[in-house]
Formats: structure tokens, sequence, C-alpha cells
């Protein structure tokens, strides 16, 4: 037993001073990107489902440039994986579509004026089952 | 036809999104192509079936394929939390994107 956790130390010892040698970031740096917060992860939603909204109108309106679209493109998925690492897929996705309908909503009912009783209400529902899902999501462990 | 090619692009998509699940447990070139493959082929198969089925149907419906398949696969391979708030909410996602791309 004694042994056992010496043994143990020993190695994590060498692994420090290896780390202390090649620079101590590098370790840190990856335990931060194997595990997120749940609040940092919800973050990622949110931006990635707001990036969706500048490709998917970039696929839309010819005077967003090309190369915004796919930067945009690139990142929002990039984000969505991310915060796929700590929330459930099926939530990360539901509000990553979600935000993407309720931006170009938004942006469209901004461009062409036409506000009605109807798209608000839709718009209202959207929010609250995201907050919902917000919400369902603690005290899971995802 | 062009509705069996928007029923094949959502399903593609549900192959997009367990990409996704996959390159986060684990970042390895098969994952990364299951993940683009499906997206890439479910958008070329949804801009085809919108040459016949109006936009806004197409769109609504491929979504509501997808982030329905999402939440399922989630929950049977993934073994996601299963909670009724969650099925709500997510329902509710759906019912009012689907609802947002009718009325527009």
């Amino acid at each position: 037993m004694t042994g056992g956790t010496k043994a143990v130390t020993d190695e994590a010892q060498t692994e420090k001073t290896e780390a202390e040698k090649t620079g101590t970031e590098k370790p840190a740096a990856e335990k931060v990107d194997k595990k997120i917060s749940d609040a940092r992860a919800w973050t990622y939603v949110v931006l990635g489902g707001l990036l969706e909204i500048v490709w998917a109108s970039g696929f839309k309106y010819e005077e967003i440039p090309g190369l915004i679209v796919l930067v945009a493109l690139l990142t929002s998925f990039d984000l969505i994986i991310r915060a796929t690492k700590v929330l459930p897929v099926g939530t990360v996705y539901a509000v990553f579509a979600g935000m993407g309908t309720l931006g170009t909503t938004i942006v469209e009912m901004s461009l062409s004026g036409s506000v009605s009783a109807m798209r608000i209400a839709f718009i209202l529902l959207l929010l609250a089952c995201i907050v919902g899902l917000k919400l369902s999501s603690k005290g899971s462990d995802g | 036809m062009d509705w069996g090619l928007l029923i094949a692009a959502g399903l593609l998509e549900v192959v997009g999104v367990i990409g996704i699940k996959r390159v986060a447990q684990n970042n390895n070139w098969t994952n990364n192509i299951i993940l683009i493959a499906g997206f890439v082929i479910s958008f070329q198969l949804l801009i085809q079936a919108m040459e016949t089925i109006p936009l806004a149907t197409a769109y609504a419906v491929w979504t509501g394929i997808g982030t329905v398949g999402a939440a399922v696969v989630g929950m049977i391979f993934f073994k996601e939390p299963k909670s009724w708030l969650r099925i709500g909410c997510i329902l509710g996602i759906i019912f009012s994107v689907v609802g947002l791309k009718l009325v527009s």
C-alpha cells in the first residue's frame, strides 16, 4: 500500500519536474480544455447560435463577404463541439437551432418591418423553452 | 420524390449531430468526417428539395427532424437525461421554430 502510494508520488514528481522543464503551461491548458464549466458551455452555445445568424444570413444576402461567412460557420461549429463536451447534444442542438431561427427572424423583421403578434408569441415561447432547458440541465450530470 | 430528399436531408443532419457528439468525445479523423459529410450532404439535399418545396416549409421540416433526432439519439445512444422538463422544452423549441418559419 505505502510502497504503491510512494511510487505514484514519485511518478507525479517526475512528471512535475518534466513539466517544469518543458514549461508548465501545457498541462494546465489541457486540463481547462477537458472540462469547462456549465456556465461557459452555455455561453458557447449562445455565441455559436449568434454566429449561426451571421452565416445563415450570409447564404441569403450577398452583401456579407464569403470569408466572414466561412469564419462564422467554422467558429460556430467549434463552439458547439466545445459545449457538447459538457452539455447533452440534444440540448445543445435544440438551442443552437432555436437561436438561429430567433436571430434570422429578428433580422428579417427589422429589415421588412413586419411585426406580428403571432411572431412575437412564438419568439417568447422559444426564449422560455431555452431558459427552461438551461434550468433543467441543473442538477444533472449531463 | 422531393419529400424523400427532404427526409433524407433531415436524417443526414442527425448523422452530422452524431458527428458533433463523437468529435466532442474523441477528436479524430473518422468522427470529423462523419460530422462534415453528414452536414454537407444534408445541406445539399435540402437545397435540392427547396427547388420544389417552399423554402419555409422545407426548412421547418428539416430542422424538426434534426432537432428531434438529436434529442432522441442523445437519450438512446449517449444516455442523456430524460426529464419531462427537458423533453417539453425541446418540443417547445421545435414547435416555435416550425411556427416561426411557417408564419413568415
